[in-house]
């Protein structure tokens, strides 16, 4: 029932921001109707996808999942550009047979359950400094002085970070 | 292929799903170098597809802090 009404929060909050967050996309991606197919895929993730969970902040969370999937968005298009004109004939294979099934709400719902997990089980220190880089965008000098010790901890502990996430790469297997 | 060649692709591909790449100028040669070793082996692409989904995971798990 909780997340039921968690969803709906998110929902509702969506809508009522639609013009926000669509400023967010664009902003990031640049072009209108990319823009609208980013608004359109956070929208179905945060209903009924693997973002369809119970958070502190639905519209700061909205916000996330639309900067995160934009970004996402402009990176494939200028990767898949290059790609393309190397090797037309194989994109849909690869894509095909990576095996990665992101139109499966539940798989990828699982997926994030547990990257959740992993990173709730970093180290207090290092979690933060990974929420900071990740979420807040923040440069590890920043970091550093917010937390009040060296850029070089800092570098050390966000590679620590990256280091235990990546190991999750078994979770695609 | 052994245990290690899989873990330096994976390695390698899990940089570059950290890379900005978002926010790299497409004539960049950081950009041409990825193009390139995406190409070079259908394995390479594989692990970049999953790399950068499990990127995208972490840039959609809510941040834990209650500060």
């Amino acid at each position: 029932m909780k997340e039921c009404l968690a969803t709906v929060d998110l929902a509702a909050v969506f809508v009522a921001n639609r013009q926000q967050l669509n400023a967010i996309a664009r902003k990031i991606v640049g072009m209108e109707h990319i823009a609208e197919d980013v608004l359109q895929d956070a929208y179905i993730r945060l209903v009924k996808g693997a973002c369809a969970r119970k958070v502190d902040k639905p519209f700061s969370y909205c916000c996330q999942v639309v900067r995160n999937i934009a970004i996402d968005y402009c990176r494939k298009k200028k990767v898949e550009a290059g790609y393309r004109e190397f090797n037309n004939q194989e994109v849909a294979i690869t894509c095909a047979s990576s095996g990665l099934n992101i139109e499966n709400g539940m798989a990828e719902s699982q997926l994030l359950d547990a990257v959740i997990k992993v990173i709730a089980h970093l180290p207090e220190r290092t979690r933060r400094v990974f929420e900071l880089h990740r979420f807040d965008g923040l440069t590890q000098r920043q970091i550093a002085e917010q937390l009040g010790c060296s850029a070089a901890l800092v570098n050390i502990m966000i590679k620590e970070a990256m280091a235990t996430i990546s190991n999750c790469r078994t979770l695609y297997e | 292929m052994t245990a290690a060649d899989k873990d330096k692709i994976w390695e390698t591909a899990w940089q570059w799903a950290q890379y900005p790449v978002h926010d790299t100028p497409i004539e960049h040669q950081d950009i041409q170098r990825l193009n390139a070793w995406l190409n070079a082996d259908l394995l390479h692409r594989q692990a970049y597809d999953k790399a950068t989904h499990l990127w995208l995971m972490t840039g959609f798990a809510p941040p834990t802090a209650t500060i």
